[in-house]
């Protein structure tokens, strides 16, 4: 079921077969495909942030134009107007730093027992991780709304961020990893005298950096982008958070394409800013070999 | 105790992570199994056995839902992993930047999120003033209300992930291959292969692993499709992109039948874990775990 | 013991103690109060807001607080505006936590509350001037087991089913008259010659540039306007039967199926339309007739104001065509402010003043900045007199008086929603013969309501 993580951390690909060399017609001929497949998928993009700039009356406008001609601001003015959205974008602030944080800790320890400490029901508990990851989460949906209820949790950043910490994906990710820690180190600091929690903090982390990059990135994006859970956890227009109240800008004004648009565009620059950023850990299939299991 | 004792660290450490996911992953489960026994609504809590599921039996929007979640994973699962072998088999023998500017450029609409894309691609569907039936009459086509009709309303939904996915895929993919040894190349090159010969003998066969984990987990994410649908569709027209998760959604938050929700959901999980059993035997016999 | 046998102990009690106090008690409580109030988004001017900003959705429900808050000392009102998106789910999940607010405007009055025992009975808090002044059929809405439990404010909605909204600009281009006022009836013959007129090719391109209007299959409340004009309706006559499967139903669907299909004086596309496509076609001048009454007329101001629209256009009011036969027919109804059960009979009488100061006629009056008619006849006598809607307003009030209710008024319709939506999809769609779909509907709908 799970190809090791190994393979993933392992360096990226293998490059074709050698650096520099003159481009080849085949090459020619493949770019062009893939350039064209590539364009299309950002083609609706494309189209978003050029709609976004467009002056509001002349969004509609038949044909439509390839460039906001003139360009205009007016659609981010009139978002940035609403009073709402620096507090959606607060509200996933908050909810995907705080998950992503706490996701790292708790599933760091979790992990770090999996993988190199003795004690009885290991393996049962480890099993019971690993086979709830393949429980659709609408499964557990409505029980854990109703129980949010029942804590007076529904409409708190409480009600959003617990139930997403406890994804135990996280624990199998970090106790995959840590096994492939050589055991000496642990015993070295063992007989230096540190404690438990300190070999935790001051050998093992520092070790897993890879691991809880990973873990972290993944876990941010998916938070920033996450929507049913938002969706039924909170229902008062304060705690919404941008993904919500983006589908709710839509249900209002359905027809504001520039304003949506703008919306969207709003919306996408932080994680097209982590992405740039974080590029690598996307791209060379270190996450996505992590991701397998 | 004794043993307790000895293991205290392993137990304290595992401590936080297990309260939560107790709380919050396996009571959950467990009790919406239970009230997928009761009919549980607003005002009304009472036990009412296999009553929930024998209504699912002779629910037809059920059945649509199930049907059209059917289509929407036999659809995309597919085009996916065609898109994503052909990208990757292009880009692969390219120089390492190259490469490396499309897998980024794949993957950008891949971290955008489905709010996102469904936003946008309802200004490109617009029958009116969309961009795809401005495209469709420079080819001299008809304009379309693509999400408006039954026939392609789903079509239209599946087609949008097809041209927006697959870049996770492509970047596993290509990982992948990279980990092929070239000697099976040069084996293949010797014994008079060609490189589509080579692609189809020695390539394929050794990403038949990846292949089947993205069979796998695209196959688990497709049937929870829900975003684009309440975005975009809300199941319309005439049910023909009701899809399971958002029968649920709907059952629950809109006409807060718990009770047959949770029956509902009991269903989607137990099909979806047939789907996985399945292809694990698949798997099983291929990957070393 | 269980909640439900607390609530009738406690409603027990308040009746016994609520009996017994002064009908009117201006006092000072014994106690401070607090009042929670929730109410969906209604962009009101409250009295001296500036005329040159657009009110918010804030405005009024912060401005009656406080009114109310300084005309009762010692009672505090705290007011939260829900969106209409997820606005059921935001009560439901309060009910079902136990905690509703005191006083809600419900999107659709929810008789299931009120059989529930969740909602105060207000038939002691309307004086006879109130029995008489509001309209019977706007306190009928809120009328349950023969106790009235809605405070009517808003008379009707937007207008969608009720009448509908034409161009005059496109009418005068193509050389059509607009139906005599001060009705402005018109036939459906009348009607389908007109829409004949009204969709032409502007540009010469052989492309329909303009249509008459559009259907949107989405929007139920348009499409039974429809329906009605032939004479159908969704329940028989004691509301034990869903019947739109009639002849008159099939008539009136087959109607519009033409009107998209046959004399093409609808864009095709239909079945995937929403009240807001429809709207935008009407904006955008690609229909000549669009759907609603004067709120919609506002609509247009607030757009050119929001920058969505270049700029205003002119706007009639008129009748949907009818049938010599049946005669003139829309839809109305009555939105306004629920009690939820109140514990203590202070505070209950508080919370009660709270909502007859809501639905007062000077209060009521604010409506007309949103172009609303109210559910007070006294009020609306004067309401637009002098303005420049008066007219249109006029037409509107007297298409009301032709109204009925679409959707029965002893039965909860949601459960079915779906599925006449999913009706008017295919008969739209041309997946279903109108036949077959309201058949289909009909057999659908009589399982879910009816259990037969």
């Amino acid at each position: 079921m799970l190809t090791s993580l190994q393979a993933g951390v392992a360096p990226g690909p293998a490059p074709g077969r050698a650096g520099i060399k003159k481009v080849r017609a085949g090459d020619a001929i493949a770019i062009a495909i893939v350039a064209a497949l590539a364009v299309m998928s950002l083609m609706p993009l494309y189209w978003m942030v050029v709609t976004a700039f467009k002056q509001p009356t002349l969004v509609m406008k038949m044909p439509p134009e390839w460039l906001p001609k003139p360009l205009s601001l007016a659609n981010f003015r009139d978002l940035l107007a609403r009073q709402l959205l620096g507090r959606w974008t607060l509200n996933s602030a908050i909810v995907a730093t705080a998950v992503t944080g706490a996701q790292l800790f708790v599933a760091s320890l979790a992990g770090y027992a999996f993988a190199k400490k003795e004690f009885a029901g290991r393996n049962v508990l480890f099993w019971l991780y690993v086979g709830s990851m393949m429980i659709p989460g609408q499964v557990t949906l409505i029980p854990r709304y109703i129980l949010m209820s029942k804590l007076r949790f529904i409409n708190t950043y409480w009600g959003l961020i617990l139930p997403s910490i406890a994804a135990p994906f996280g624990v199998f990710l970090m106790k995959q990893f840590m096994q492939t820690l050589p055991g000496e180190i642990i015993d070295a600091g063992k007989i230096d005298g540190a404690s438990e929690f300190g070999i935790y903090t001051r050998l093992v982390l520092p070790l897993s950096k890879p691991a809880l990059a990973v873990l972290g990135i993944f876990t941010f994006v998916s938070e920033w982008n996450d929507f049913l859970w938002p969706l039924v956890i909170t229902n008062s227009s304060q705690m919404r958070t941008l993904q919500v109240g983006l589908a709710m800008l839509q249900e209002e004004v359905p027809m504001a394409f520039g304003l949506l648009m703008a919306g969207a565009t709003y919306a996408a620059i932080p994680i097209t800013i982590v992405f740039l950023i974080f590029q690598r850990y996307f791209l060379t299939g270190l996450t996505v070999g992590a991701l397998k299991g | 105790m004794r043993r307790l004792y000895k293991d205290r660290w392993g137990y304290a450490f595992i401590a936080p992570s297990f309260a939560l996911f107790a709380v919050f992953f396996l009571i959950p489960v467990v009790w919406g199994g239970y009230l997928s026994l009761l009919d549980y609504q607003v005002f009304n809590r009472e036990w009412v056995g296999l009553q929930n599921y024998r209504e699912i039996l002779h629910d037809s929007i059920f059945w649509l839902s199930l049907r059209n979640t059917a289509l929407y994973t036999l659809g995309i699962v597919p085009l996916w992993l065609g898109k994503a072998l052909i990208i990757s088999a292009l880009i692969f023998p390219l120089a390492k930047p190259i490469q490396t500017f499309f897998k980024g450029a794949f993957y950008l609409p891949h971290v955008t999120s489905s709010v996102i894309i469904s936003m946008v691609w309802l200004w490109i569907f617009n029958p009116p003033f969309g961009l795809l039936n401005y495209i469709m009459e420079l080819l001299g086509f008809a304009p379309h209300a693509w999400l408006g009709d039954v026939r392609t309303a789903l079509l239209s939904i599946i087609l949008m992930q097809v041209v927006m996915g697959g870049g996770s895929s492509i970047v596993l993919i290509t990982a992948a291959m990279g980990s092929i040894p070239y000697h099976l190349y040069e084996a293949a090159y010797l014994d008079g292969a060609t490189k589509t010969q080579a692609f189809f003998k020695v390539t394929i066969p050794l990403l038949r692993p990846t292949i089947l984990y993205l069979l796998v987990t695209g196959t688990i994410s497709s049937f929870q499709v829900f975003t684009n649908v309440y975005l975009m569709t809300q199941g319309g027209p005439q049910f023909s992109t009701m899809t399971l998760v958002y029968l649920i959604y709907d059952t629950a938050f809109k006409q807060f039948r718990f009770g047959l929700a949770s029956a509902q959901a009991v269903v989607l999980f137990a099909i979806v874990f047939a789907l996985a059993i399945v292809q694990f035997r698949f798997l099983g016999q291929e990957v070393e775990y | 013991m269980s909640r439900r046998m607390l609530i009738v102990i406690g409603i027990a009690f308040m009746i016994a103690v609520g009996g017994h106090l002064p009908a009117t008690m201006a006092a000072a409580p014994s106690k401070p109060i607090t009042i929670t109030w929730w109410i969906n988004p209604w962009r009101i001017a409250p009295p001296g807001f500036p005329d040159d900003k657009a009110p918010t959705a804030e405005d009024f429900p912060k401005w009656a607080s406080e009114e109310f808050m300084r005309l009762n000392p010692g009672v505090t009102v705290k007011y939260e505006v829900v969106t209409n998106t997820g606005f059921d789910q935001k009560i439901a999940a309060a009910i079902l936590a136990g905690n509703p607010p005191d006083v809600l405007r419900p999107i659709g009055f929810k008789r299931e509350w009120a059989r529930q025992g969740l909602l105060e009975p207000i038939d002691d808090y309307l004086t006879a001037e109130d029995k008489q002044d509001f309209y019977q059929y706007a306190l009928d809405v809120g009328r349950v087991g023969g106790r009235y439990y809605l405070f009517p404010w808003n008379n009707s909605n937007n207008g969608m089913g009720s009448t509908l909204l034409i161009n005059p600009a496109i009418f005068k281009e193509r050389g059509v008259g607009i139906p005599a006022p001060p009705e402005r009836g018109w036939t459906v013959d009348e009607f389908m010659q007109v829409a004949q007129k009204l969709t032409f090719d502007r540009d010469g391109d052989g492309k329909t540039d303009v249509y008459a209007l559009s259907f949107p299959a989405k929007e139920l409340l348009v499409m039974m306007g429809w329906m009605h004009v032939f004479g159908a309706r969704l329940f028989n006559a004691d509301q034990t039967e869903v019947v739109l499967n009639s002849p008159e139903g099939v008539r009136a669907l087959q109607f519009v199926v033409d009107a998209i299909y046959k004399y093409k004086v609808a864009p095709e596309g239909a079945a995937g339309m929403g009240i807001y496509d429809s709207i935008n076609m009407f904006h955008q001048g690609k229909t000549a007739m669009g759907y609603g009454g004067p709120y919609e007329i506002g609509r247009i101001d607030r757009y050119v104001k929001d920058g969505q629209l270049k700029e205003a256009f002119p706007v009639h009011i008129t009748q949907y065509p009818h049938l010599a036969e049946i005669g003139p027919i829309a839809h109305h109804t009555s939105g306004g402010f629920v009690v939820f059960k109140q514990r203590d009979a202070e505070k209950k009488k508080v919370v009660m003043d709270f909502a007859r100061f809501l639905t007062s006629k000077d209060n009521m009056t604010l409506l007309k900045s949103l172009l609303y008619v109210t559910a007070r006849k006294s009020v609306n006598k004067d309401l637009y007199k002098g303005s420049t809607f008066e007219k249109e307003v006029d037409v509107y009030t007297r298409a009301l008086d032709y109204g009925i209710p679409y959707f029965g008024t002893d039965i909860t319709t949601d459960p079915i929603d779906k599925h006449l939506q999913a009706m008017f999809e295919a008969a739209l769609g041309r997946t279903k013969t109108p036949k077959q779909a309201l058949d289909d509907f009909a057999r659908e709908a009589n399982k879910i309501l009816f259990k037969k």
